[in-house]
């Protein structure tokens, strides 16, 4: 591997090396390297980490750089340096990836602006408009606001309340760009925050560790901007704190993290530093016993909810927060929803899947885990049969 | 203060159109200078965040109906573990015997598994039975509330007359299947109130579904259906009349048959004088050049539609006759069909008996009980060179409900007989067999056919024998879990 002639598209640009290996009627490889700090990633299926490929990679880089004629990073060479601080590009001015993310917020700042002066009315569907805008922000490596914008697609519906929820968006959008434009002047744990809205991580190790029971009481693998991304959401026994756990997954690659929703990791986690440090990094963490008791959880939406707006109002970028919720049953009227003993309701997502099945389950009265987004709650997990139950591995019925 | 729908409304039309009306945002919070659009976005994204961050959530004045007490204990968490595993696709024939077993030990479904059972039902007919016994209270709180699941509750007339204009055939299938089950005349009646609007496709499966609980009280009914203007209606009618030995449509038939069918020392046949009304009767003429074809034709058609009772000989003279006669093959097709259709075991056993199991013969088989197919294979010498070719073998093969204890004993019997003599050739249905008779072998002699499958597994028949043992060890753990004990 370690051979020109075996690569294509070799190239480096500002620490990263990349090239694509060619293979007969498949997609070529995609290998990557950051060298400072050193980071192999490949979208190979192989086991091996780093895997031959990497290595071959980074060991032609030191024979021959010369071969590495390109210096325009494919989007799929971005992630693998997702790692680098937002805030340490944004102190060298000259730095062309400062400037292309610069430019994307610029770009998304004009967008915005030409929208509401031509109106919104015009956007009725036309999701192409913002599946366009979300492929420029990628490019400039935005991939959080990307997949904010790419979700208005879906606002834009036959809802009566589209426009109200559209521009509330869309305002919410403006915001982020006012924030970005002021990003030195903003205190450090809000500059982190702005920036994981962005799409990039804040140093972590400025941000603290947390020793407890982990409870595993939410898992989800999505496909975000091309790409298979696990969430793995955990609740500490003691600390009464959430934290949820991202992970990229390349290629076929089985996800690092194993864990199976309703166990519990004893150990440390690391958080990522912001006002409301939710986001963490696992590390040394030993899955033990299965619990036998749920964890502590709201008794009232109304508690529930304030809590909610006390996070909010520290971090307004903040997308969604998980909650727990005990003594609630699910009901159907227009749409599912949960009720507390005091009659307060919590909307559950439009053709949410397991809304029979928590009905089903709110003979005894419900506990249930999910993540509020300020509209609705999309529950993971409830608590049935003596144990958790991760909701995705029931049979949906919509 | 400003709201976002106000705001929303001059973003509608867009601030070139629309001027922008001074914006009040809460205490505290206020707009720098900018420009109309600016503004707006700035206001929204303010104003949404305000929102959001000062949420209360809404209250129902109506207090929240509660779900009766269950009177039966749920299952285990293990029994529920193999539940899941056959919803997910493994093993799924012996889904019932799981809820059959989990009503006989008095136990319901849990809960959570109750969504995906329901809606299984709602498609897959042969498991409402089984369903509706073990859903518990809590299942017919959800089937109460959720239309397509109305299944699971004892049908009204008014729910029924709902579903049965839905545009779902499913819907429409399901309604009446269960309605004719449950009250033969009230799905008549249903039939009634739509017959002259529907399509001739769905007269036929709507006729097609009569033959549950079809009775007498059918007959004007099915009386009218023999002039419908869909050839595959009326013949469905005429068919379905013949399960009806007091029908008109039978005694007219019988009447003519008297001239038509001579029983002295053979069986002789007179074709009848075609006529309007023998057409309509389900007789076809069919306009073939070979008059041969169009008799035989003839003959199977009149035959399959007589009342058996008609034949005034034992049935092994009937079969024998015809067998003996001219016709042989249209007289066996004939008095299969009638067979069939009337649902007569002793005439089913004398014709797989004397004409052998062939393929006109053969679908007769689902109408043997268990007893039956003990009595044919007691008559049948087992342990033969030609085994596939013999009857055990045949109904063994299409034998796919619980087995007796005489089948599995025969079975295992002729499994070890292989392996005795290797010049015994198996083929695929000795691999079909096998197979049924793990999924519907008596509880009790499991352990036994294990056993011998092991041994017979042992001996170069791994493949023959793998699943069939997966099968054994699923049903074994399967059953322990709801405390069947099969030892």
């Amino acid at each position: 591997m370690a051979f020109a002639h075996k690569w294509q598209n070799l190239g480096r640009y500002d620490g990263l090396i990349w090239g694509m290996i060619p293979i007969k009627d498949k997609p070529a490889l995609q290998t990557r390297v950051c060298l400072e700090p050193l980071h192999f990633a490949c979208n190979c299926s192989s086991y091996q980490h780093p895997c031959n490929h990497a290595l071959g990679l980074a060991l032609l880089y030191v024979d021959k750089p010369r071969v590495f004629l390109n210096n325009q990073i494919p989007s799929w060479a971005e992630d693998v340096r997702s790692t680098y601080s937002l805030l340490t590009l944004s102190e060298s001015p000259d730095n062309r990836r400062w400037q292309r993310i610069q430019a994307g917020m610029q770009d998304l700042e004009r967008w915005l602006l030409d929208m509401v002066g031509e109106g919104l009315e015009g956007l009725r569907g036309k999701p192409q408009t913002f599946q366009q805008m979300a492929d420029r922000l990628v490019d400039a490596q935005l991939s959080e606001v990307a997949k904010d914008v790419r979700q208005l697609s879906s606002i834009t519906i036959k809802h009566p309340t589209w426009h109200q929820d559209l521009l509330a968006s869309l305002g919410r959008l403006y915001l982020l760009v006012e924030g970005f434009k002021r990003l030195d002047t903003l205190p450090v744990e809000h500059q982190s925050d702005l920036a994981l809205a962005l799409g990039w991580l804040p140093p972590i190790q400025e941000g603290e560790t947390l020793h407890d029971r982990w409870h595993i009481l939410g898992k989800r693998l999505e496909t975000e901007v091309g790409r298979k991304v696990q969430r793995l959401w955990l609740w500490g026994e003691v600390s009464h704190r959430p934290a949820v756990v991202v992970e990229i997954l390349h290629g076929k690659k089985l996800p690092g993290t194993h864990f199976l929703v309703g166990g519990i990791l004893e150990g440390t986690l690391q958080f990522y530093p912001g006002t409301v440090s939710l986001r963490a990094e696992l590390t040394e963490l030993e899955q033990i016993a299965q619990p036998q008791h749920p964890v502590e959880a709201f008794t009232s939406i109304e508690a529930a909810l304030l809590h909610y707006n006390k996070v909010k109002s520290l971090n307004p970028w903040l997308k969604s927060f998980p909650i727990c919720l005990q003594d609630v049953v699910a009901e159907k009227h227009e749409g599912w929803l949960l009720r507390d003993r005091d009659n307060h309701l919590l909307p559950l997502p439009t053709r949410f899947a397991y809304g029979w099945h928590m009905q089903a389950l709110s003979a005894d009265s419900l506990w249930v885990f999910g993540d509020y987004d300020g509209k609705t709650f999309l529950p993971l997990s409830v608590w049935g049969h003596g144990r958790i139950i991760a909701l995705h591995t029931l049979r949906g019925v919509t | 203060m400003s709201s976002l729908y106000e705001l929303s409304a001059t973003a509608l039309l867009g601030t070139r159109r629309q001027t922008l009306e001074d914006i009040s945002l809460p205490s505290g919070l206020e707009l720098p200078p900018l420009s109309p659009e600016a503004q707006l976005l700035a206001a929204a994204g303010a104003l949404s965040l305000y929102e959001q961050a000062g949420q209360l959530p809404q209250r129902m004045k109506q207090s929240a109906p509660r779900i009766p007490q269950e009177t039966r204990p749920r299952i285990s968490g293990l029994a529920s573990r193999y539940l899941t595993m056959m919803l997910e696709g493994t093993f799924t024939d012996l889904l019932g015997e799981f809820l059959q077993a989990v009503n006989q030990t008095e136990q319901r479904l849990a809960e959570a598994w109750l969504p995906a059972l329901l809606e299984r039902g709602k498609t897959i007919y042969v498991y409402r039975e089984q369903v509706i016994p073990v859903v518990g209270q809590t299942g017919q709180y959800l089937a109460a509330n959720n239309a397509a699941w109305a299944f699971a509750l004892p049908l009204n007339w008014d729910s029924a007359s709902r579903d049965w204009r839905s545009n779902v055939m499913l819907v429409r299938q399901a309604t009446l299947k269960q309605l004719r089950m449950q009250d033969p005349g009230l799905g008549r009646t249903l039939i009634e109130s739509t017959w002259k609007q529907e399509s001739p496709t769905d007269r036929t499966w709507i006729l097609k579904s009569l033959r549950s609980g079809l009775s007498m009280e059918d007959e004007p009914f099915l009386e009218t259906a023999l002039d419908d203007r869909s050839h595959t209606v009326r013949k469905l009618a005429a068919e379905l009349l013949s399960a009806l030995p007091s029908s008109r449509l039978c005694k007219r038939l019988m009447a003519i048959a008297k001239q038509v069918f001579i029983l002295d020392e053979g069986l002789e046949y007179i074709s009848p004088v075609m006529s309007a009304q023998l057409s309509r009767d389900g007789i076809s003429q069919p306009n073939w050049a070979d008059q041969e074809r169009v008799q035989a034709a003839q003959i199977s058609d009149f035959v399959g539609l007589l009342p058996l009772g008609f034949w005034p000989l034992t049935p092994q003279s009937v079969i024998d006759r015809a067998l003996h006669s001219a016709w042989a093959s249209a007289y066996i097709t004939g008095l299969s069909n009638a067979v069939e259709r009337q649902q007569h075991v002793q005439w089913a056993k004398c014709l797989l008996q004397q004409a052998g199991y062939t393929t006109t013969t053969l679908k007769l088989i689902p109408l043997l009980q268990g007893q039956d197919a003990d009595e044919i294979i007691a008559n049948f010498p087992q342990l033969t060179d030609t085994l596939p070719m013999s009857p055990t073998y045949k109904l063994l093969s299409r034998w796919n409900r619980p087995w007796s204890e005489t089948m599995t004993r025969t079975w295992l019997k002729l499994l070890r007989h292989h392996l005795t003599n290797p010049e015994v050739k198996l083929d695929i249905s000795t691999e079909v067999i096998s197979k049924y008779m793990s999924r519907y072998c008596p509880r009790a002699l499991i352990p036994e056919v294990v056993e011998v499958l092991k041994d017979v597994s042992t001996r170069g028949y791994e493949k023959l024998c793998l699943e069939p043992l997966l099968i054994l060890e699923f049903r074994q753990n399967m059953l322990a879990s709801l405390g069947l004990r099969v030892e």
